[in-house]
């Protein structure tokens, strides 16, 4: 984490600095995680990639903000989560969404033990089974390694909020997942 | 318990977007940032000739109300009936100072205006009175 902090200052005295090359530094530190974010909320590539770019531009021009924010991880986040909603408002007719399964969830470079292609599956239905806001929670925490109190920012929900739909989200996976020896 | 499917499940990551986006977004952006760039210098130059405009206008403004002010002065001045108290004001004042008072000065000041009494008056003006 105090990595991660220190690409944030990093980042953040650039963009005080008016400097355009924040941008590269923001794209390599946070596009695969808020494409992976936005993915699994409007479930369609084509859309996840336009308001990736969508949100650099916000962020060019809310670059001053940025180089004052608190946790530049949870504003670029929640950049995200507006665009993604301003969306879903527009959007009139059901585009080519990764219905179905999460299809947006792959085994990791580092995945320690074997995936068998069944029980990816498994997974993958279990998570687009979750309610909406219980999948974002669960994204949020396991995916993109957030803390309790950076979801609740996001959000704008209390911590205990965050924890219960945690909490919860776990025990239908969980129930989801009962053939695959989870206890 | 949960703990489990929780580290099972952090094997997996979310899908990346392909290579292409990252120079597409950033090109974008970085067009975005250089127009807003310039726009800001733009803005910055529009803001220094405001303020230059509005000096000038200030100064001319000031320059008219004091010609204004000095204009009616001189017409005030030049104003025969204005010229005509003054001088009246200054024969009550002469008469003040020779001790004859303000009341001496009315009397003086109101003949004058009756025309019979005209020789009189013109009498006591040879007196210097």
């Amino acid at each position: 984490m105090p990595d991660n902090m220190e690409i944030f200052r990093v980042i953040q005295k650039k963009f005080q600095d008016n400097d355009p090359s924040a941008l590269e530094l923001v794209y390599e530190h946070f596009g695969k995680r808020l494409y992976g974010y936005l993915i699994s909320m409007v479930k369609s590539p084509s859309d996840a990639e336009e308001i990736l770019n969508e949100l650099f531009i916000t962020v060019v021009r809310k670059r001053e903000q940025i180089g004052k924010a608190e946790n530049i991880r949870v504003y670029l986040f929640a950049i995200a989560r507006n665009l993604a909603y301003e969306m879903f408002r527009k959007r009139t007719s059901q585009k080519e969404t990764l219905s179905g399964y999460a299809q947006y969830l792959e085994i990791s470079e580092d995945g320690g033990s074997k995936w068998d292609p069944e029980e990816l599956d498994a997974v993958r239905k279990a998570v687009d089974g979750l309610p909406d806001e219980q999948r974002e929670v669960v994204v949020l925490k396991i995916f993109e390694r957030m803390t309790f109190e950076e979801i609740s920012q996001l959000m704008r929900i209390s911590q205990n909020t965050v924890a219960s739909r945690y909490r919860y989200a776990l025990e239908k996976l969980k129930e989801q997942m009962k053939g695959f020896e989870y206890e | 318990m949960n703990k489990d499917i929780e580290t099972r499940m952090k094997e997996l990551r979310l899908t990346a977007p392909s290579p292409e986006l990252k120079s597409k977004v950033l090109s974008n952006a970085r067009s975005v940032w250089r127009e807003e760039g310039n726009g800001t210098i733009l803005h910055m130059q529009f803001r220094s000739v405001l303020a230059i405009a509005a000096s000038l206008v200030l100064f001319i403004g000031i320059i008219a109300i004091l010609n204004h002010t000095e204009d009616r002065n001189t017409r005030t001045a030049m104003n025969p009936y204005w010229l005509k108290n003054k001088i009246s004001s200054e024969n009550i004042k002469f008469l003040d100072d020779m001790g004859l008072g303000p009341d001496y000065g009315k009397v003086i000041a109101g003949i004058s205006e009756i025309k019979h009494m005209k020789p009189f008056v013109d009498r006591l003006s040879e007196f210097k009175l």
